[in-house]
């Protein structure tokens, strides 16, 4: 990369929830409406459920009350362990749309690249006008607001949230578990900002409002601002 | 066919009361036919702050449960022509009118007199409610506070989604020396945040603490500013084009020429 990343300021973070499971038998990626989950192939189906469970319950209230769309892949699964694996899952949460994907580990990359369509495309809803205190928008792809949201609301979407306007209520991007959701403002002064599992405050000494449009996105763990400046990111 | 204004607030204590009783006595000072309407049941105040306690003999109640006739429990102030309250009742509780009743009260209050000014309850609940039902337009009174502000952005969405999506703003009890310290949010932050257009900026008066306390409404005083204020606010809710008081520097020769020659901060 040739550009020079300006760091603005790393954002305390403190909580800070595990996307990935130990040796990656199983890993998790947002997806429209649900969860992307790819199975490390010949995976004991017991340890599979757990690590659903686990899941689940780090998103606590986002896949309550709400269907939950499923796409499996890596792993091949018998008619039964399949109905035995819904049967179980289906206990926690109400289920959307299930897709079982047959790959093998070689063709794990290009599965990741279908399964991250919840943050590079996939529906947006648009909201016009200002998101004032005590009002939320909630939805499970993108959103856009096309106008302020001020201290108070909040903005919680399974995807990317992009604010033209200023930002300074809460926003929740990829809060169905998707690290790489990201928010972009105008003017970015949140209460606080969360993406996937991690939640940050802005700092307690910066109060002047900014310049410039803004980005921010998880690396390594931690949540980065940065100026936008369209294509020289690669985030 | 009059207007019907609410004045409203969420948080209490920022001047709702004063404010009702300012621009409703400012609005009969220019002739017009105003009833002020207290719709706090259970804590009322209009009625101190405008002096006519001791007059009360029917209330808002009374006229909804047909005890009275509507004419028989407004109380007319004597000091200002076509100037009248319609008190709250003190003994009983919000639930004792119906949004319907308060919708009836105003449709029939709008045939006979040219403003109805509504004194909102703080908070969001069913006095809020009924406060608004009757109402086509409002004043959202705020003052330059963190917390005053966010109840206002609170009350802007819920008037929005009960049909009134452009209240006004009136900023209450500014403090100029404060704002040029730096110590107190400016009229811009709060616009900026509210984004709702500014009907008026009353400064903080000492004036007011007094005039309340006697029930003599501020704008009968020609030396206070803030009763100034309130006079520009009538003539702007009359449709009338005001400048807004100049706070800043004062009207010392000085800051005149300073205005003039385009110097001046604000």
């Amino acid at each position: 990369m040739t550009n020079i990343v300006l760091v603005k300021s790393f954002i305390k973070t403190f909580l800070k929830g595990a996307s990935q499971v130990k040796g990656n038998r199983v890993s998790f990626k947002g997806i429209l409406g649900g969860l992307g989950i790819y199975i490390e192939p010949g995976l004991d189906i017991d340890i599979l459920k757990d690590e659903i469970k686990k899941k689940l319950d780090s998103g606590k209230g986002f896949y309550r009350d709400t269907e939950v769309n499923l796409a499996f892949s890596g792993r091949e699964f018998s008619g039964n362990e399949k109905r035995d694996l819904l049967n179980y899952i289906a206990e926690h949460i109400r289920l959307g749309k299930v897709e079982f994907t047959e790959q093998s580990i070689k063709e794990e990359a290009q599965i990741k690249n279908i399964a991250s369509y919840g943050t590079e495309e996939g529906m947006a809803r648009f909201f016009r006008g200002t998101l004032r205190n005590g009002q939320r928008v909630d939805y499970k792809g993108n959103i856009i607001v096309m106008g302020d949201v001020n201290p108070g609301a909040e903005v919680v979407a399974g995807g990317n949230i992009i604010v033209l306007g200023n930002l300074r209520g809460m926003a929740h991007a990829g809060a169905a578990g998707d690290m790489d959701a990201v928010v972009i403002a105008l003017f970015l002064q949140p209460t606080q900002l969360r993406i996937g599992s991690i939640i940050t405050r802005s700092p307690e000494d910066e109060t002047e409002r900014p310049q410039y449009p803004e980005i921010a996105y998880i690396k390594d763990g931690g949540m980065l601002i940065e100026p936008y400046t369209p294509g020289k990111i690669k985030y | 066919m009059g207007e019907v204004y609410v004045i409203t607030s969420g948080k209490g204590g920022v001047g709702k009361t004063t404010t009702t009783a300012n621009i409703g006595a400012a609005l009969a000072m220019e002739g017009k036919k105003v009833v002020l309407m207290d719709a706090d049941i259970g804590l009322r105040n209009l009625d101190v702050v405008l002096g006519l306690e001791n007059r009360i003999v029917y209330d808002i109640v009374d006229v909804v449960e047909g005890t009275c006739r509507l004419k028989q429990a407004l109380v007319r102030d004597k000091r200002f022509e076509g100037l009248y309250l319609l008190p709250a009742a003190q003994t009983r509780d919000k639930d004792a009118i119906s949004p319907k009743q308060m919708q009836d009260l105003c449709k029939e209050l709008k045939e006979l007199y040219d403003y109805i000014l509504i004194d909102c309850p703080a908070g969001i609940e069913q006095g809020f409610k009924n406060a608004i039902v009757g109402a086509n337009k409002a004043i959202i009174v705020t003052i330059p506070e963190v917390s005053a502000v966010r109840d206002a952005d609170r009350i802007i969405g819920l008037l929005a989604s009960h049909g009134m999506p452009y209240p006004d703003l009136l900023i209450n009890r500014l403090r100029i020396d404060m704002v040029k310290r730096g110590d107190m949010m400016n009229v811009e932050d709060t616009i900026d945040i509210l984004g709702i257009d500014l009907i008026g900026v009353v400064p903080d008066d000492e004036n007011i603490v007094v005039s309340t306390n006697r029930g003599e409404p501020a704008v009968a005083n020609s030396n206070s500013l803030a009763g100034k204020a309130y006079r520009n606010v009538a003539k702007r809710v009359m449709g009338e084009e005001v400048p807004l008081l100049d706070l800043g520097a004062g009207n010392t020769f000085v800051g005149r020429l300073k205005r003039l020659f385009g110097i001046a901060g604000n």
